[in-house]
């Protein structure tokens, strides 16, 4: 090959016009040696492995990947576990990590990044379901006691949240209610609630659910914390923005199924065919409610308050 | 005329002539024929060929020569083309060496076609994941084929067939020779550069003439780019090489169907690979041309049956992100299109076809597990397709069929349960029988069965003639232990979600026992299955049940629990101090147990190390917001910080000695302070929490200490009186009541935290941007002043003087270590819950 090797017979050509003669070259030499890992210089007297000749050549002005942090902010443990996970799994941007303030502007991830712990054959699972921005009151396994005014009963109320995902506005969790019907001393329902904001507006616009946005109205004005609130919500295009850092977080609960066995249709002297508005009170995790099913009594009160867990915070996360 | 049964000697003939004329009777006898494949192996042929082929013991490079070694790797081919069990007997060590170095640009081009083809016949029949680190000159070798002839049919004006072909050879044998993850990174350096050149050629070629040889070569050539790809030379081809990716958006309208599906399924592995932000617009060009793909396989006769698998696999990648991506795939009826070809192929017996039939079962479980992922509504319709009894079908299948592909289609089941589950309310209603989990626990529960004598294959050993017979079953046989380590990971997974305690399911596994099987997961080596080992009993202490919490902590024991806190990985640390977290949640009793078995003093420095983890320029806001590594990075790490700040708020929320302890830690304190500027509102939340519950006062805790007083308690408060007074060496100590020393105690403990900084903190943290953290300031605050007055306003400030500052020290620290004392004395099991 002359003219592509100097007297050492080193490679010394990388243009892209030399490309495919280059690769030649690299042929003949996997095939003259058993092994590629020797180097080649250039021209400019920098060392290249044939590894970087196969990638260089292509590119020839590309800088070798880039530094993705300032060598200070690493520390040793980080730099050894950056080795260690080198290239062993494939990254990919997480979209739900995007609500961290200040990250936007940071470096592409490099490829050292510890990614999500996935088999490195998986490239379909690799989203954390991380949530974020729930409040103390308002979180999975938040706890809640009370009582539901019914006419001149009253029963006892205990409420639990399940799940909170304030992404989607939404909440989920089980209702205890003591002493509604002889036969059933507790009766339990899951229910799933509907955050009031960009997603689920004040008027519930569900024609199974029965309620007319005269009986939104007038259900959602026995709130006071609503009536600063009502001229503009009474608009067909409001959008209750920011309503997550709002004193008071308005919801609808809709009880779906009993629990233990959601197969479980009717209960003598009972029923959950309705559904609750709601009035959260974030300082206090106070919560006030109203039921409404167009055949029961009107505004049933539902009346609960938080039970202090002194920062007791279960942590799980679905997998 | 020769006896067949004779043909060995003229095989082994030094006459190549005879030899030639030898082996193409082989050739004749025995296509077609498997009791003739069978008969002729158990007599050793084999050996015969591979020696020919190999050229060994004649330096003879005659044209009749060169002829033999055609012919022979020809007949190999016939073998290697046979029912599985022949197939599998031809697979030794010495085939795969033999082959191996046939992979040579210098050799000539009818053996190497043959050697090609029959390699891949033989990988495809069965994939070997550690193949590449047997022979590591492979890469090289390949990359060495693929750069010699693709400069031979640039170099051609017309093209070149047999270079077409050997190309499109080499390209169909990549994916094959790199089945695992690990060797296909072996694999990319060597070939990615080659790849991308040839897949170039074959793009300007193709514009000028095409050909059906050189379309085969463009989509063999980019399916091959597409196996090799990595994030590093993705990234590269997305910056350097925009137009690389158009003119692959350009292949996805061409004319050949296998042009379509490799363009998409290359720019899928972009997606995957390159955080550029053009991934979302591509990924939503690319549903179209799959969702075509994928009804005109439907449309056919066979109903989808003979649909590509990669078209499901490749949508999977596409959907896996969800959002509008998904969406656009549910509007166009992905769901039910997936069932109805999965429906097919479901094994209600043996597979019919099995590898393209698991191959195509995988690919649809793993998109709707993809579909799954991110919406409830999206779970529900997966479900009311029937994609449960599927997912059972497959599972009770369990280790009947350990045939390699077969465990992909496990893996993808599990996948599928594992989205699904991402629902309070599927787990309560869909989730509810046992057989759901039955053959979950099942994979956890029994390694791979197998059958010694099917799976022995004959390996050299070195040094001897004789082929020793080594066990390959699957679980070891080349890499088969990577696989089922992937099975049990992603079984596991599938747990996490249905152990929470809002799952009907909880208690039917837990019955099954294989908490053992879990923590053993813990302690495995390979770090996806540990990690989701540690997660799923971490739901296992998600619950206010003390029994079942005591259960678990007894199989783990508090050694791997520590060991996994220090774990290599990130993300296990999190669990591990997640579990702890959950623990210790409301019962005083783990609290105990964990400080006296961990020991305190390593406890609170293990935690400390926890929060040390972000430099300090980092917690700040102020600081611009460099998080160390990149925001993944930075996540974990915060998400371990939040961890180990609850594990302290738990302990805070304990006795008045669990706060004793916390506080005593003045180090620890210090990190609290700075952390309470961290940008994330949860770690400043969790901070707030601490010094709430560290200068929180209730009437009944003190009641409870003294009422329910055993002599040691009255001992201990007395003991912490007399502590009081001889330090403070306050003349009316003497007679002060546990109370008041309780109350000397929190005013001196709030005084330090206000030396340290805590209400100037607090302070800031009035006006925060999150109205919880705002919230809980308040709360903070109040209580901090009406230990200690409002330090900011008073005259005093926050100067202490020196001695009061030692003081506010030594008593927290005498105080705790008698508070401890009495620990000692004290039954623990009496505060559970």
């Amino acid at each position: 090959m002359p003219g592509l090797r100097d007297s050492q017979g080193r490679i010394t050509s990388f243009s892209r016009l030399n490309l495919t003669t280059a690769l030649q070259a690299i042929a003949i030499q996997a095939i003259d040696s058993t092994s590629l890992s020797h180097t080649a210089t250039s021209p400019s007297g920098r060392s290249y492995t044939v590894e970087e000749i196969l990638y260089g050549a292509r590119w020839p002005e590309m800088s070798p990947a880039p530094s993705t942090e300032p060598a200070a902010a690493e520390n040793d443990e980080d730099f050894l576990r950056r080795k260690k996970t080198r290239s062993s799994y494939v990254c990919a941007e997480d979209e739900v990590l995007q609500d961290v303030p200040g990250l936007d502007a940071l470096p592409v991830t490099s490829p050292a990044t510890p990614t999500p712990l996935e088999p490195a054959s998986d490239l379909v699972h690799h989203n954390r379901v991380l949530t974020t921005s729930e409040s103390s009151f308002l979180r999975s396994g938040s706890k809640f006691i009370g009582t539901q005014q019914s006419g001149r009963s009253t029963y006892e109320v205990h409420v639990e949240l399940k799940h909170v995902s304030m992404a989607e506005s939404f909440v989920c969790g089980h209702l205890h209610i003591q002493g509604l019907t002889e036969d059933h001393p507790t009766l339990t329902t899951y229910f799933e609630g509907q955050m009031i904001g960009p997603k689920y507006s004040f008027i519930t616009r569900r024609r199974d659910w029965g309620a007319s946005e005269k009986v939104d109205i007038a259900h959602w004005a026995r709130f006071p914390s609503w009536r600063p609130l009502a001229k503009q919500a009474k608009r067909q295009d409001y959008c209750h923005t920011n309503f997550d850092q709002r004193d008071h977080i308005f919801m609808r609960w809709k009880e779906c199924f009993l629990v233990p066995d959601h197969r479980v249709r009717d209960i003598n002297g009972a029923s959950f065919a309705g559904f609750y508005y709601i009035c959260f009170n974030q300082m206090t995790g106070s919560i006030s409610g109203l039921y409404y099913h167009e055949s029961s009594e009107k505004y049933q009160q539902l009346e609960l308050s938080h039970i202090n867990d002194h920062g007791n915070y279960y942590a799980y996360e679905f997998r | 005329m020769i006896s067949e049964d004779d043909l060995r000697p003229f095989l082994r003939a030094s006459n190549k002539g005879v030899q030639l004329n030898a082996l193409r009777r082989l050739k004749n006898s025995v296509i077609g024929h498997s009791d003739q494949k069978a008969l002729y192996l158990d007599r050793g042929v084999q050996e015969d060929l591979l020696a020919i082929i190999s050229g060994s013991g004649h330096e003879d490079s005659s044209q009749v020569a060169e002829d033999c070694r055609v012919q022979a790797a020809i007949v190999l081919g016939s073998f290697a083309r046979s029912e599985s069990e022949i197939s599998r007997r031809l697979l030794t060590d010495s085939t795969l060496s033999t082959l191996v170095d046939v992979l040579s640009p210098a050799t000539n081009v009818l053996l190497l076609l043959a050697t090609l083809r029959t390699l891949t016949t033989l990988l495809t029949a069965r994939p070997i994941p550690t193949l590449v680190d047997r022979f590591p000159n492979l890469p090289q070798a390949l990359a060495a084929l693929v750069i010699h002839h693709s400069v031979l049919f640039f170099k051609s004006k017309h093209e070149s067939q047999r270079d077409t072909l050997v190309l499109s050879q080499a390209c169909t044998l990549v994916p094959l020779v790199a089945p695992s993850h690990s060797s296909t990174l072996l694999l990319a350096p060597y070939l990615t550069p080659p790849l991308v050149e040839l897949v170039h050629a074959t793009v300007l070629l193709n514009n000028a003439a095409n050909s059906a040889a050189s379309s085969k070569l463009q989509s063999t050539a980019i399916l091959a780019l597409a196996h090799v790809i990595t994030k590093d030379a993705a990234e590269k081809l997305a910056r350097e090489a925009p137009n690389f990716i158009n003119t692959l958006i350009g292949l996805l309208r061409g004319a050949s169907k296998d042009t379509r599906l490799s363009a998409a399924s290359l720019l899928a592995s972009f997606l995957r690979n390159s955080s550029s932000n053009l991934t979302n617009n591509v990924a939503l060009v690319l549903v179209p041309t799959l969702m075509k793909l994928l009804d005109d396989a439907i449309a056919d006769h066979d109903g989808g049956r003979n649909c590509d698998p990669r078209i499901l696999h490749t949508l999977a990648i596409v959907c896996a992100d969800g959002g509008v991506v998904s969406d656009r795939c549910i509007e166009a009826g992905l769901i039910k299109k997936i069932v109805s070809v999965i429906a097919l192929v479901v094994p209600n017996g043996p597979f019919a076809n099995e590898e393209a039939d698991a191959k195509l079962l995988a690919g649809g479980l793993l998109c709707l597990s993809a579909l799954g992922q991110h919406k409830d509504n999206y779970r529900k319709s997966i479900i009311d397709c029937g994609t449960l009894s599927i997912v059972v079908a497959v599972l009770s299948t369990g280790n009947k069929c350990s045939d390699p592909s077969f465990r992909e289609v496990q893996i993808a089941a599990c996948h599928v349960l594992r989205s699904l589950s991402r629902s309070v309310l599927l787990l309560r209603t869909s989730f509810v029988e046992s057989g759901v989990v039955d053959g979950v626990v099942d994979l956890l529960s029994h390694r791979t069965e197998h059958d010694d004598d099917d799976d022995k294959v004959m390996l050299p050993v070195q040094g001897q003639e004789q082929e020793v017979p080594v066990d390959l079953a699957p679980s070891k046989q080349f890499g088969g232990e990577e696989q089922d380590l992937e099975v049990r990971s992603a079984a596991m997974a599938a747990i996490c979600n249905l152990v929470l305690e809002f799952s009907p399911l909880r208690k039917p596994i837990l019955d099954h026992e294989i908490l053992p099987l879990i923590v053993e997961g813990a302690r495995s080596d390979y770090a996806p299955l540990r990690l989701n080992s540690v997660w799923a009993l971490k739901h296992m202490v998600y619950s206010d049940d003390m029994e079942t919490r005591a259960l678990v902590l007894d199989q783990v024991g508090f050694d791997l629990l520590i060991r996994l806190c220090q774990d290599d990985e990130l993300q296990v640390q999190e669990q591990a101090l997640d579990f702890i977290r959950n623990l210790i949640s409301r019962s005083e009793r783990f609290i105990d147990l964990l400080i006296a078995n961990v020991g305190e003093a390593h406890l609170f420095d293990m935690l400390e190390q926890k929060l040390s983890l972000m430099s300090s320029s980092e917690s700040f806001d102020a600081a611009g917001g460099v998080s160390g590594g990149s925001r993944v990075t930075g996540r974990y790490y915060s998400e371990i910080v939040i961890a180990a700040l609850y594990i302290l708020v738990h302990i805070a929320a304990g006795l008045d000695r669990h706060r004793a302890a916390v506080a005593e830690h003045e180090q620890l304190l210090r990190k609290i302070v700075q952390l309470m500027r961290h940008k994330r509102n949860e770690i400043r939340l969790a901070c707030v929490w601490i010094i709430i519950n560290l200068t929180w006062m209730e009437d009944r805790q003190i009641d409870s200490s003294s009422s329910t007083s055993t002599s040691s308690n009255v001992f201990s408060v007395a003991t912490a009186a007399a502590a009081v007074s001889y330090i403070t060496s306050s003349s009316s100590s003497s007679s002060i009541s546990g109370e008041a020393v309780l109350a000397e105690l929190y005013k001196r403990r709030a005084q330090v935290l206000v030396r340290l900084g805590i209400r100037e903190q607090l302070e800031n943290l009035k006006q925060d941007s999150v109205l919880d953290v705002r919230e809980k300031t308040k709360t903070a605050i109040y209580q901090v002043d009406a230990l200690v007055g409002n330090v900011l306003t008073s005259s005093a400030g926050n100067n202490y003087s020196e001695p009061q500052q030692q003081h506010g020290q030594s008593i927290e620290s005498a105080v705790g270590k008698m508070m401890r004392l009495r620990r000692n004395t004290m039954n623990q099991t009496a505060m559970c819950k």
